[in-house]
């Protein structure tokens, strides 16, 4: 499969109704199945669906006015299609890679990776899902389709003209950023539409430092069934723990205890 | 969904250079699932099995595992009391690709170790508040 995946300023509606400046990637299929990009949201990059043992080319053009390179997190690739920050291009420049797909199926994510840039250049938009699915492999018996959404949990501060802030003050620099907005698939209060019917739901914390211990407000259960692109052996206790950059998809069912309308686990 | 966010200052992305943990445990909505009105249909959730390709009897180093001690001393993450410097791969740290390694870290370390990407952990990390398991609380083993 042959992708062209580019960086480059947008804007998005991270808060309704404000535009945000961000960066962004964008790409798309040069050769192969159209559905191997999805669409992006927001300023997240789109999800780009592989396959186990599948090779992938992606030639990569850095369209910001800063160095720039994309690090395919999780996935097992040679030491030059890794995207360190080595291998930053200038902006106009493109980076080739060619590499194959020898990871197990599961939720992985890319982001842009340059010296001392990966942290703010994240924040502005730059990192995306990749899921890896094994067409070989046998049926899991976990929701697919419809039933399998991804959530990619960060946070950001938000002026009220739409400006985003990030590390200002000594204590960022020296301790993490931290935003005052949690932002999911790049907005605000994501709402979600949902049966009452078991879900998958693939986590991706993509937050600078801030860890979340998830619940439903419903004080239902989320069952951990996989981390860090495989499936667990066992159920877990039922919880969900998202810390920046391990991926957990969890499978959490959105069944109210008692029968209600339209209501809302948030 | 709401997220009792648990803040832990420093192994970012960004610029850091790590420290303790601030709790700021209190809930904020990180998203919210707006429910159909339909019948529910529960289901069940599935028994997984061994995750698939991955047994410690695929390990190329079954008689000798590694180890991993990781620790933290003058601003610097170590393993095995070797600072860890991203520009340079130690032998231990590289693992063929496509092969399986046994090996098992450790730490005792309040901070976060970031130079470790877990891939299976001998037990789960636990809810903020625990006292053990989670790296920046106490010991840890994990296999890598």
């Amino acid at each position: 499969m042959k992708l062209r995946l580019w960086a480059e300023p947008a804007t998005a509606e991270i808060v309704a109704g404000v535009s945000s400046d961000v960066y962004s990637f964008r790409a798309d299929v040069v050769d192969g199945d159209p559905a191997a990009v999805g669409p992006g949201t927001s300023f997240l990059g789109p999800t780009l669906q592989l396959q186990t043992g599948q090779r992938v080319q992606i030639d990569f053009e850095n369209r910001l006015d800063e160095a720039c390179i994309v690090h395919w997190h999780g996935l097992n690739v040679p030491q030059d299609q890794d995207g360190q920050p080595t291998d930053a291009i200038e902006p106009g420049n493109t980076y080739h890679y060619d590499f194959t797909v020898l990871n197990r199926p599961g939720t992985y994510w890319y982001h842009t990776h340059p010296h001392g840039r990966t942290g703010e250049q994240v924040y502005r938009g730059l990192a995306g899902l990749i899921i890896v699915t094994d067409p070989t492999a046998a049926d899991n018996g976990l929701p697919t389709g419809d039933h399998d959404l991804a959530l990619v949990l960060q946070d950001r501060t938000i002026d009220p003209d739409g400006t985003l802030r990030y590390a200002g003050a000594m204590h960022d620099t020296m301790a993490g950023f931290v935003g005052d907005t949690l932002v999911t698939n790049g907005v605000a209060d994501l709402q979600v539409a949902v049966r009452p019917e078991p879900y998958r739901i693939r986590l991706l914390n993509g937050a600078n430092s801030r860890s979340q211990y998830l619940t439903w407000s419903t004080g239902e259960s989320l069952h951990v069934v996989a981390t860090d692109g495989h499936l667990s052996p066992r159920r877990s206790p039922p919880m969900g723990w998202s810390s920046p950059r391990p991926n957990a998809p969890t499978c959490g069912s959105t069944s109210p205890p008692s029968r209600r309308g339209n209501g809302s686990n948030s | 969904m709401s997220a009792d966010t648990f803040v832990e200052h420093g192994g970012g992305m960004g610029p850091g250079m790590g420290g303790g943990a601030d709790l700021d445990l209190s809930a904020t909505t990180a998203a919210t699932f707006v429910i159909e009105a339909t019948e529910p249909a529960p289901g069940t959730i599935p028994a997984l099995s061994a995750p698939p390709g991955f047994t410690p009897g695929d390990a190329v180093n079954p008689d000798a595992p590694k180890e991993f001690v990781l620790s933290t001393s003058r601003m610097s993450h170590r393993i095995n009391g070797n600072q860890w410097e991203g520009r340079i791969v130690t032998d231990i740290e590289t693992v063929k690709a496509g092969t399986v390694e046994l090996g098992s870290s450790s730490t005792s370390h309040r901070w976060p170790a970031p130079c470790i990407s877990t891939a299976s952990r001998s037990r789960w990390c636990p809810a903020p508040g625990t006292t053990t398991a989670w790296p920046g609380n106490g010991p840890v083993s994990a296999t890598v």
